[in-house]
């Protein structure tokens, strides 16, 4: 029975291997092909995980990161990677202006901030604000001296989603107010002890 | 032939009103004080249409249904709702629609054309099956039948001949000097309209049977579609010493003169829901935002269905591309959308960017897809497809290394790119021939190579 079981997983292991070829996940261009994994194999997406605080003023951010295995990719050719996704917090005078810390992760068409690639030792995501109708942009995040940067990027910043946004032409400085800082130093919060 | 001579004698008064044209006829909206052609949404035609009845009857299923579609299951063909083109004179008015072929088996291209008189509606089915030659203005054949609840009916067969009307020019101005010469029809299909009639010329088609004002053109005749639509704009006349041509001139110099990011607008101003204007082809400066580094990059706001195209510049720098970004396709798709939501032409939509490169324009070669992809995607689906869009963008185009940075890689990175987004959005790329005389459509080989095919 043992056996059986053994030469069962090695046929399935064999099977996905198969199915999925499993590379670097930072290959790109020609190196991807249909049903490929990018495969975060060197845990480099790791230390951003966790959960993350930043303040300035009366602004509190909280970041919550976690490592999402074998996102699909649907165009072609479509391929599994392992990413980055956020889910966070933001505060204004301890009122709570958006969050969306217990949301589950990895529900196609529910990501506010997902990943991307590496560029260097600098990770892209892409933050969509819901509250500043859809608006999307690019921020790079990196881990410096034990603290994580963000730093986000206009030149790709992208249109609203659906939402025509009226506001965005009646107020000249709706893209200074982003509901997230354009740039941050966020602190690791410790991980709680458990069971 | 008696119920086609109507017809006919619409088309001499408006050839009358069209020899040896003025500006006026390059103007959509008001041509003569006595004709009025314009593009009118499918709502309009459903609120100014007489007799929805025959219509109905005739050619749609469901009024109510779908209105950017609409067929007779049993026709083999639907009529495109997107854009229809209505013709006002004292006596008539018509609408001209293209026709959507749903088999393969109709050679060349189709309208229908809804034609009113003060007590009589009458509805034509008119075919180019060698489609039109605007290129060697060689005679082609029109045939023209009935419809009237009962489909098929006599048919009446004409040639559509290029009069050459020099105009007190030294060339010959073929525009829009067609005529209608009828002739027997051939086939054993009966055909109906044997009856030679008079044999005279009779006079050009401009209120329905030019089959550019049913957007047809359908896929047999040899003009793209979209680059008919960019070198319009490349022969815009000027206004107030200024057009299409004057504006890219004036950012290509730009790009290599100034580290900011300058751009405009091109709207028509009478399709804006929220304003009262008859105004069209209206260009204005896209808004800028001053950067932390003290440069502008412009924002677009493509806020309504009236903006029909942008241009902007990518600077000349080391790692600035002169192509169009991620949120430069996202921009130009959102703006097709609003206007294909709201029943307006998609058919001159364009989104360019003027760089280092040259001159490069989105355009929509393929309206169906679209249509089912992008066009229909909302909510989730859409914020996924977006999700996956940059991602793919951020992998195919954004994601190479600074040496990379050049013409030849950047177009094939970008078509690469497009590829894979092309069955969701019917999106073609476009670039301008250096003196901006016209145009060439950019693909990829089947080897991957980059391929640019003059169009005219």
């Amino acid at each position: 029975m043992k056996n059986t079981i053994l030469i069962f997983t090695f046929f399935i292991s064999c099977f996905l291997q198969a199915q999925s070829p499993i590379i670097p996940l930072r290959s790109h261009g020609d190196h991807i092909t249909n049903g490929c994994y990018l495969k975060d194999i060197e845990n480099e997406l790791l230390p951003f995980t966790g959960t993350w605080t930043y303040q300035e003023g009366n602004k509190k951010v909280t970041l919550k990161f976690q490592r999402v295995r074998m996102h699909l990719n649907m165009s072609y050719p479509s391929y599994y990677k392992d990413i980055l996704e956020a889910k966070y917090k933001v505060e204004v005078n301890n009122v709570v202006v958006f969050d969306n810390l217990n949301d589950p992760f990895n529900i196609p068409g529910k990501r506010t901030i997902s990943g991307g690639i590496f560029k260097g030792d600098k990770y892209l995501v892409t933050f969509v604000d819901d509250l500043k109708c859809e608006t999307w942009g690019e921020a790079k995040i990196w881990i410096e001296n034990g603290k994580l940067h963000w730093d986000m990027d206009w030149e790709n910043m992208g249109p609203f989603i659906e939402d025509p946004c009226p506001q965005s032409r009646e107020d000249d400085n709706f893209y200074d107010n982003m509901t997230l800082p354009w740039n941050m130093v966020l602190t690791k919060q410790p991980v709680l002890g458990g069971s | 032939m008696k119920k086609i001579l109507p017809i006919l004698f619409l088309l001499f008064l408006i050839n009358t009103l069209y020899m040896c044209k003025d500006d006026d006829y390059l103007h959509n909206s008001h041509l003569h004080e006595n004709v009025e052609k314009k593009q009118i949404s499918f709502k309009e035609f459903l609120t100014n249409v007489k007799d929805k009845n025959k219509v109905k009857k005739t050619i749609f299923s469901n009024f109510g249904g779908n209105e950017n579609i609409s067929q007779k299951e049993d026709l083999g063909w639907q009529i495109d709702t997107l854009q229809v083109n209505q013709i006002i004179t004292p006596e008539k008015t018509t609408y001209t629609f293209a026709v959507i072929e749903l088999t393969d088996t109709i050679q060349g291209f189709r309208n229908v054309i809804i034609e009113e008189s003060l007590n009589d509606t009458k509805i034509y089915l008119v075919h180019y099956p060698n489609g039109i030659d605007n290129v060697n203005h060689s005679t082609s054949e029109v045939i023209v039948e009935e419809l009237d609840g009962i489909i098929g009916k006599a048919k009446s067969c004409f040639e559509l001949v290029y009069q050459c009307q020099a105009c007190g020019s030294n060339t010959c101005d073929y525009a829009p000097g067609w005529v209608l010469v009828e002739v027997p029809c051939g086939g054993s299909d009966g055909g109906g309209g044997n009856d030679p009639g008079e044999g005279t010329p009779t006079d050009p088609i401009p209120g329905g049977l030019d089959p550019q004002d049913g957007g047809g053109g359908g896929g047999n005749n040899n003009n793209l579609p979209a680059c008919q639509s960019l070198n319009n704009k490349l022969n815009e006349p000027l206004q107030n010493e200024q057009n299409f041509e004057t504006r890219i001139e004036f950012l290509k110099q730009k790009v290599f003169n100034s580290g900011d990011e300058w751009g405009f607008i091109n709207q028509n101003p009478s399709e804006d829901p929220n304003i009262n204007s008859n105004a069209n082809n209206q260009y204005n400066p896209a808004r800028a935002k001053t950067l932390d580094d003290g440069r502008k990059a412009v924002i677009f706001d493509i806020y309504g269905p009236h903006i029909f195209g942008y241009m902007h510049t990518h600077p000349n720098n080391e790692t600035t591309m002169g192509i169009h970004s991620a949120a430069d396709i996202l921009e130009f798709l959102k703006m097709v959308k609003y206007r294909y939501e709201m029943g307006l032409s998609t058919d001159d939509t364009y989104g360019i960017v003027v760089g280092n490169h040259g001159v490069y324009s989105l355009k929509i070669d393929n309206i169906n897809d679209f249509m089912a992809g992008y066009g229909s995607y909302s909510g989730d689906l859409l914020r996924e497809f977006i999700d996956n869009f940059k991602e793919n963008y951020r992998d195919k185009v954004a994601n190479r290394p600074i040496s990379d940075n050049n013409q030849s890689k950047n177009e094939k990175a970008l078509l690469q790119f497009l590829d894979l987004i092309k069955s969701d959005t019917g999106i073609g790329l476009y670039r301008a021939t250096n003196d901006l005389n016209g145009w060439h459509k950019l693909q990829l080989t089947s080897n991957g190579q980059v391929q640019s095919i003059y169009c005219n």
